[in-house]
């Protein structure tokens, strides 16, 4: 490039999206600290505080900044994932606010299925609640890699760091037992007041570590993928081929292989623009090549797609009555739906975690990477009632 | 990895394209609108180098502003596309529903009723909307891709959970799917988009001198035919803009000088009040106003 042109060149940052979600038991406060979050950076209105204030009775009800539905605010519960966003220089954030009673498991479990970073908090008046022991269990399962727990209700305990460290030791301890994986933090809170969320405050002087906020706002969110390049066929236009990049990047004039066949991807477009290569997330769109059966739900990879029949899943079974146990049910993992026979063990209810066989009704594609880093999510839809009825994620390709 | 505005890109582009695989028939509900137009601008490139595949659906209250019509028309014509324009008054009258009364007589609650007859008439099984999840406290509930039974009806205790963003369009005949790919996007998301893209907006966007009444709280009306003056009534020239363009029943302007994106950009960044608090009359009848319409068929 020439030097004018450099000297020029607007240095554009770019914003970091970070999502975020906050899990723990019924009464732990939850939205409350999300709402804490939102008034203390700023990030809110003044007709929105002004309305919470008018319903909290003259002190901001926090947690109905999230509690959108008219049946959350007068049972004083979650029901639903909540969404609310808000900025700092560096970063964007989304926060989920994800329900914390038993029955709305499954709300949870989608809400945090997309996140960067889990907060979990613990009341530290009452410790360590069997629900919360089920979101950890969840975490682990969905594979989230930071966690914070947040002991909250400080101010119920009168800020002692005794309880905060015995908290701690019993978080750790239970960690232990279900082998967690991901990195963790622990920060005695109070969201009600404001202490530690995103000023230090004055009420706990032996706390000098990171606030909520702090470590939200710094911790890195590096995407872990494979090198391998993978893209899944959303559909066929007239002469166009329209594709999503599953991992990797993927660049024009790339042999992608597919069973024993192979194509050389011609040029494309990155969302709607000619490009030189496209990465995970983004969609591609290319023309038709001739003499290749393309479809919906075909993956193509630059190393290796295999067929399989015979899978193995952690499962999240989210419809309300008890399934059989084995059930004629749609599969998808983003694009096609296959059909799919699924073997549950006995005694799955709303809600449970369990790990189970599926056998589907034709071959579906699978790339080992993918499923090696835990990425290859699917639902399940009962044919019956067009209902999500369970989502997990693939772990061993059978045959 | 991606940047942030990039990052929501992609996510519309390939909910866009999911709209399109997995249902019939599926329409765009333009409004005239910076989130609807945006949208259009998204559906561009979701498809590209192919045309859009889908209709417009502009739900016309009688109660637009003419800037916002002139601009959805030049934008058709541009584009090829096909519009269906379903009018409220056309409906209410069919239906023998009473027409909005009052001081500002909006039809916006009205809209349902049109929009489902035009859902029936045209045999859309999915509609794509710009609606925002940081909008409105209910629309923060909302699925990407919402489900609406026979009647129209959202049932927000009983969405279908969308772990990953997987979506599910199965829908038996004569249910819906509203769909909304900018769900994850901000009000400054899109301004800042519009900037990156270079998106064309209506005149009404952006800073002009306009004859407003003043009501008590200090709300600015843009002085329209439709709104029923009182001798009390002080008509004021301001320079104002729209944040928001509904109804001129139910839309108020904001005092503003920011001419152009960049301005209107820093201005957002600074400003104290929710887009819908500072614009809607509708939204200040009820904290579960929006929730109410939606439930029963609105957007």
């Amino acid at each position: 490039m020439q030097e004018w042109k450099t000297e020029k060149l607007k240095v554009i940052f770019k914003m970091e999206l970070v999502r975020i979600f906050t899990a723990g038991n019924v009464d732990d406060g939850k939205s409350t600290l999300i709402g804490r979050l939102l008034l203390d950076s700023n990030a809110l209105s003044t007709d929105v505080i002004r309305q919470v204030t008018e319903q909290g009775g003259g002190a901001p009800n926090l947690a109905f900044l999230t509690d959108g539905l008219r049946a959350e605010r007068s049972m004083g519960i979650t029901i639903d994932v909540a969404y609310a966003f808000f900025r700092t220089d560096r970063r964007q954030f989304i926060l989920v606010d994800t329900p914390g009673h038993e029955e709305y498991t499954r709300n949870m479990f989608a809400g945090a299925s997309v996140c960067d970073i889990a907060i979990v908090l613990m009341d530290a008046h009452r410790g360590m609640a069997k629900q919360t022991k089920k979101h950890i269990e969840i975490l682990v399962s969905l594979g989230i890699k930071k966690v914070i727990f947040a002991i909250n209700k400080m101010d119920l305990v009168g800020y002692q760091e005794t309880v905060f460290l015995s908290h701690c030791e019993q978080i750790k301890a239970y960690l232990n037992t279900v082998s967690a994986e991901f990195s963790s933090w622990f920060v005695p809170v109070s969201a009600l007041t404001g202490a530690s969320v995103v000023f230090i405050g004055e009420s706990m002087p032996w706390y000098q570590g990171e606030t909520v906020f702090s470590l939200v706002n710094g911790l890195s969110i590096e995407a872990e993928g494979s090198s391998e390049g993978v893209i899944e066929i959303q559909g066929i236009g007239n002469q166009t081929v329209y594709a999503k990049v599953l991992s990797g990047v993927i660049r024009p004039q790339a042999t992608l292989y597919r069973y024993e066949e192979s194509v050389q991807l011609p040029s494309f477009f990155r969302l709607g623009l000619p490009a030189s290569e496209a990465e995970e997330g983004t969609s591609i769109a290319f023309s038709l090549p001739e003499n290749l059966c393309i479809q919906r739900g075909q993956r193509w990879s630059t190393e290796k797609i295999f067929p399989t029949q015979a899978l193995r899943a952690s499962l999240c079974w989210m419809a309300a009555d008890e399934p059989g146990p084995t059930l004629a049910l749609w599969l998808s993992r983003g694009t096609a739906f296959h059909p799919v026979i699924l073997h549950l063990p006995s005694g799955i209810k709303l809600n449970a975690l369990s790990e189970v066989d599926l056998e589907l009704q034709e071959p579906m594609d699978m790339a080992l990477s993918i499923m090696e880093n835990r990425k290859e999510h699917f639902i399940l839809v009962d044919p019956r009632s067009n209902q999500t009825v369970g989502a997990g994620t693939l772990i061993n390709a059978l045959g | 990895m991606l940047d942030a505005l990039s990052f929501l890109e992609a996510q519309a582009i390939s909910i866009i394209r999911e709209a399109y695989f997995q249902c019939k028939n599926p329409s765009i509900l333009f409004s005239g609108g910076k989130d609807s137009i945006c949208m259009v601008h998204l559906v561009r490139k979701a498809f590209f180098p192919e045309a859009i595949p889908f209709e417009l659906l502009h739900v016309d209250t009688g109660h637009n502003f003419p800037e916002t019509l002139a601009f959805r028309d030049r934008l058709v014509a541009q584009l090829h596309l096909t519009l269906n324009v379903q009018s409220v008054v056309d409906t209410l009258a069919k239906n023998k529903i009473p027409d909005a009364t009052g001081k500002f007589p909006s039809r916006n609650a009205l809209q349902s009723v049109a929009l489902l007859e035009a859902i029936a008439t045209h045999g859309y099984d999915a509609c794509l909307g710009g609606g925002r999840r940081d909008e409105e406290k209910a629309r923060a509930k909302e699925r990407l891709f919402s489900f609406r039974d026979l009647q129209g009806n959202w049932n927000p205790l009983g969405q279908r959970p969308e772990p990953w963003n997987l979506l599910n369009g199965h829908i038996f005949s004569g249910e819906n799917i509203r769909i909304f790919p900018l769900s994850n996007w901000t009000e400054l998301d899109v301004w800042e988009y519009i900037r990156r893209e270079n998106i064309e907006l209506p005149s009404l966007y952006f800073s002009h001198s306009r004859l407003c009444l003043q009501l008590p709280d200090g709300a600015l009306m843009a002085f329209n035919p439709y709104i029923q003056l009182d001798s009390s009534d002080t008509l004021v020239e301001k320079k104002v803009r729209f944040r928001t363009i509904g109804d001129m029943t139910c839309t108020a302007a904001i005092e503003s000088t920011a001419a152009n994106v960049d301005q209107v950009i820093e201005e957002l960044k600074t400003c104290m009040v929710s887009e819908r608090g500072a614009t809607r009359l509708d939204d200040r009848i009820s904290d579960a106003g929006m929730e109410d319409r939606k439930i029963k068929g609105y957007f």
